[in-house]
């Protein structure tokens, strides 16, 4: 409840906006692939840590918008049928948001990332079944989690130090 | 009390209940419109790569750098190897050559008698560009260049790495281009075996070996046969090489890519016009095509 009095209009719908902008910053990483040896990857969940730290103090509303336009450039961006990764967002945010804000420290948070990614790619997984008409390659998928799990703690690290350069805010508190 | 019955924090969850479910039917809604065609904001989606293919090309170079790094370990590791393998085969090569001047020669004589079109059908033209993002998931394999309209890409255009085929242009931005590439799930190309030109389509399966379909019967097909494109339906020019054919074992085939041989830096488009169907043609262009056929037929008969 203090967190709703401390925090304007306009700032809950500023911090939507942060997390749109965050997010398709983090989209473009998310294009890169890979070739290492035969093996080739990428990082295709990588914007889904945008919706995992999603500000707590955010405009419900507008998060809802701003996370459903990030899916749709994530969707034009990567050559994709549209709706697709929107639709993943869209689902994993409004399950996220009843998720307690308990967890502390890296482990959870990667594991609670881990979850949310593989939440996710069940989602993907039957839109793209779906969209497709057949089975996507399950093996890609994983290979990409992986990936994206892997390189998940820089962005832990750049989390945190944007907390620390930023200060401590009850309000400003993001749904770990 | 106020007269709606209910308070304010009820009401304001309804209503975002209700955005949250518009927004997820409005995606429905636009996977199923678009999961054949993507064509839906396609605006959008120029606007998009064209934005994407600038910051592409700034983040991706460290990445085709560490690429680079893999490759070259790889290729110094195997080098005594592939020396021994190359040695043997230019030496193999080497007897061939003269057969190959010979028939040269003897080729553009016959086409000289019968006064034959003994053009290639390859552009002698080519658009340099680059590969700045290559998107191989799980549900699409396309690539984003940094050339497009504003160097004459056009949508069919064949694009080629130094091995071979990579795949063709799908949307063309301002100063980008989408390719997609040959393993794709919808891309279709019709080739042909060049040892037995036997004509078959390579479809796309979103895997590094697509297959061979409607194989034409009677024809000879063999593990290590080179497939090109065949030129057929006028799309692709004729001779672009694509890769070998491998024998499964329930003797379908398949083909490994010449282009996934090494990351894909640089490419080249091939500005080809595809072959007009005459029907479509405006009957100006007709009228006019028919007079100068007449004309050269009057005049090899004069000769």
């Amino acid at each position: 409840m203090i967190q709703k009095k401390t925090v304007s209009q306009v700032q809950s719908i500023s911090l939507s906006l942060q997390g749109l902008v965050i997010g398709i910053i983090l989209v473009f990483p998310a294009l890169l692939s890979m070739d290492i040896g035969r093996v080739n990857f990428g990082f295709s969940f990588l914007p889904i840590a945008v919706i995992y730290y999603w500000p707590r103090a955010a405009s419900y509303t507008w998060s809802l918008l701003c996370v459903f336009l990030l899916g749709l450039f994530y969707d034009m961006a990567s050559a994709n049928t549209l709706g697709m990764w929107a639709l993943a967002f869209l689902v994993l945010f409004i399950v996220l948001d009843g998720v307690p804000t308990v967890k502390k420290g890296f482990g959870r948070t990667i594991a609670g990332f881990t979850l949310s990614l593989l939440f996710c790619l069940i989602i993907v997984l039957l839109i793209g079944w779906i969209s497709m008409g057949k089975l996507p390659p399950v093996g890609t998928l994983l290979l990409n989690a992986i990936a994206s799990v892997v390189i998940f703690p820089v962005i832990y690290w750049a989390y945190n130090v944007f907390n620390i350069i930023r200060g401590p805010s009850e309000a400003f508190g993001v749904r770990e | 009390m106020s007269n709606s019955g209910y308070n304010r924090p009820q009401r304001r969850r309804n209503y975002r209940r209700g955005i949250a479910i518009s927004l997820i039917l409005i995606c429905i809604i636009m996977l199923l419109a678009d999961r054949q065609q993507k064509s839906m904001l396609a605006t959008g989606r120029l606007t998009t790569d064209d934005v994407s293919s600038k910051i592409m090309g700034f983040i991706a170079t460290p990445i085709r750098g560490a690429e680079a790094l893999f490759d070259n370990a790889d290729s110094r590791r195997n080098a005594y190897a592939e020396n021994v393998v190359l040695k043997a085969e230019v030496e193999r090569l080497q007897s061939f050559e003269n057969k190959v001047l010979d028939m040269e020669m003897r080729v553009k004589r016959f086409e000289e008698m019968l006064t034959m079109d003994n053009s290639s059908d390859l552009p002698e033209t080519k658009i340099i560009g680059r590969a700045v993002s290559e998107s191989k998931g799980p549900f699409v394999h396309s690539a984003l260049i940094n050339v497009g309209r504003n160097k004459y890409v056009q949508v069919g255009n064949a694009v080629m790495t130094s091995d071979g085929l990579y795949g063709h242009i799908v949307s063309t931005g301002m100063a980008s281009s989408r390719v997609l590439l040959l393993n794709d799930l919808s891309s279709r190309i019709s080739v042909m075996s060049q040892r037995s030109q036997g004509r078959a389509i390579l479809v796309g399966n979103n895997t590094n070996s697509p297959k061979l379909a409607y194989v034409s019967q009677g024809t000879d097909w063999q593990a290590g046969d080179r497939v090109i494109t065949s030129g057929d339906g006028g799309v692709l020019p004729r001779g672009l090489q694509i890769g070998t054919i491998v024998v499964e074992q329930d003797n379908s085939f398949r083909v490994d890519l010449f282009y996934l041989r090494k990351p894909v830096d640089w490419v080249w488009i091939y500005p080809f016009t595809p072959i007009p169907v005459p029907d479509e043609l405006p009957l100006e262009v007709q009228s006019d095509q028919e007079n100068s056929t007449q004309e050269a037929v009057v005049q090899k008969a004069s000769e």
